[in-house]
């Protein structure tokens, strides 16, 4: 599971990159402008759910480990 | 300088097609992130993850709480319906601003038809006007002239020639419009091909020949094909050897050289405008494709799939543009480029995979004749030069004139433009000269023949 967590969080990240370059395009007006802003706060939003999701990869990893020795010992 | 540059990709419309791309992308993203969310939900309540709850309760507690909110209405799963909403922004920006422009020019267009409407019912009054003015010694056509210098816009009125056929609000079009005129002047002999065929033969190419290497040259061969009035009408077909040791193909057209409504044998006339503008098949356009067939076939090149450019002053750039339009034409030659110098194009339907260069003059009439701005999208390029501050032209006959268009041309040629860099890049196989081998100048005399007694 943790593993599946990690790669889910790297698609998050790949996805929010793709967001961005979304937001590079040619936007004209003052309208355009904040879709612009929004695009990159989506972004943003996207990227720190990449973070979440490895923070919980990780939570995942120790639980795991923990069960681990728990049954070792 | 006075260049203004709309339209290819730093247009408008291009910048129009990168909102649309980039809300589907939005859109497509959205759907991603809502599987990606799906699978944090299924995470959370793992098999693995509840059993793990017997031996460390807090922990995976905790831990399918943070997966449920990361895929949830607060995290993934919430992000995933913002980014639909907002693709669905931006495709809606798009839509409306596209709606503003087709209902801007609904309204030009019943505002022409309606002026021309009101204009042609004083027809006779406004003709006595005109040999009264005439008589009392006034030159009227040279006042004219200076006229649509200054106020070119007046020529947009062209536009609405549907309305001086069937009144205000008509449902026909500018083609319908011209296509009328053509065949009521067919009654009585006049803008008519019948009866004539189209005769093209091979001649020795000008002694200044030389293959194009900017869109300067395009434009300044008209120098080398515009005969005198009453001559055949002379076409240049120029072969530019390939790196690849293919060929790639320029066709220069040239401009109107006889305005008598009664066609004759030189097919470069008023006849042959009028049915370009109505988008009817024209003799001059046959006798360019017998030309690039005849050079092809020539060069052992023929039905190779060569790419095409078809360059055009005045009436060539309307030959060029109605080729590129022709299906027909485009399933036997792979028509890539065109370039229009003062020529009325805009309503012709050249296929976005044909990349247009239009030159004009704000100030001459010609190329307004159709009363319609030229398409702006990724493919199509205006050049518009502002001559008001010319010290030559002052007239609107001085601003349609080759040699002008030649120096506007040099100008772009020189230009920063993004759009226009761009072009140059995409059209370097045709203006290759002889970087890659000797290009080959082949110059075609077209004519009419007949009619048959």
């Amino acid at each position: 599971m943790a593993s599946t967590v990690r790669l889910e969080g790297d698609r998050v990240r790949l996805l929010a990159l793709r967001v961005r370059a979304v937001g590079a395009v040619r936007w004209r007006s003052a309208a355009a402008e904040l879709y612009r802003q929004r695009v990159e706060a989506r972004a943003r939003r996207l990227e720190a759910a990449a973070e979440a999701a490895h923070v919980l990869a990780r939570e995942a990893e120790r639980l795991a480990a923990a069960l681990e020795r728990g049954a070792a010992s | 300088m006075g260049l203004d540059v709309t339209g290819g990709t730093g247009g408008v419309g291009a910048a129009l097609e990168d909102l649309t791309a980039a809300a589907h992308r939005l859109a497509e993203t959205a759907g991603d992130v809502s599987r990606v969310a799906t699978l944090m939900l299924r995470a959370a309540l793992c098999p693995d993850l509840l059993a793990a709850a017997r031996a460390c309760p807090v922990e995976s507690t905790r831990l399918s709480v943070q997966l449920a909110d990361l895929g949830g209405p607060r995290g993934l799963g919430g992000e995933a319906v913002a980014l639909g909403a907002l693709a669905a922004g931006v495709r809606s920006a798009v839509a409306a601003y596209a709606t503003a422009e087709e209902a801007v020019a609904g309204l030009v267009e019943s505002a022409q038809d309606t002026a021309v409407f009101l204009l042609s019912r004083q027809a006779v009054p406004l003709s006595v006007g005109l040999v009264a003015l005439r008589r009392a010694g006034v030159d009227v056509a040279g006042g004219t002239d200076r006229l649509l210098f200054t106020a070119p816009w007046l020529v947009d009125l062209a536009g609405g020639i549907e309305g001086a056929v069937a009144g205000p609000l008509t449902p026909l079009d500018y083609e319908d419009g011209v296509g009328l005129l053509a065949r009521a002047g067919a009654l009585g002999g006049l803008v008519t091909e019948d009866g004539w065929a189209v005769r093209v033969s091979a001649v020795g190419p000008s002694s200044s020949a030389r293959a194009p290497a900017s869109v300067a040259d395009l434009v300044g061969a008209q120098a080398d094909i515009g005969g005198p009035p009453g001559g055949p009408s002379r076409l240049r077909v120029v072969e530019v050897p390939q790196e690849d040791g293919s060929s790639a193909w320029v066709v220069v057209i040239p401009g109107t050289q006889d305005w008598s409504p009664r066609a004759g044998a030189n097919p470069s006339d008023l006849t042959t405008d009028v049915l370009l503008m109505a988008e009817e098949p024209a003799m001059l356009a046959a006798g360019v494709e017998q030309a690039l067939t005849e050079a092809q076939r020539q060069a052992g090149r023929l039905g190779l799939d060569d790419p095409v450019l078809l360059a055009g002053h005045s009436q060539g750039g309307i030959a060029a543009a109605a080729l590129a339009a022709d299906a027909g034409f485009r399933q036997r030659q792979r028509v890539t480029h065109v370039v229009a110098s003062g020529s009325p194009i805009a309503r012709i339907p050249v296929p976005p995979t044909v990349s247009v260069l239009a030159i004009e003059h704000r100030q001459d009439a010609v190329p307004r004749l159709e009363g319609e701005h030229n398409a702006d999208r990724r493919g199509w390029l205006t050049v518009s030069r502002d001559l008001a501050a010319d010290p030559v032209a002052r007239s609107a006959g001085a601003a349609h004139g080759s040699a002008l268009y030649r120096a506007t041309a040099a100008l772009g040629d020189s230009s920063g433009s993004r759009s226009l860099a761009q072009w140059r890049r995409g059209s370097a196989a045709f203006l290759a000269g002889p970087a890659h081998g000797t290009p080959t100048v082949r110059d075609y005399r077209v004519e009419r023949v007949g009619p048959a007694p």
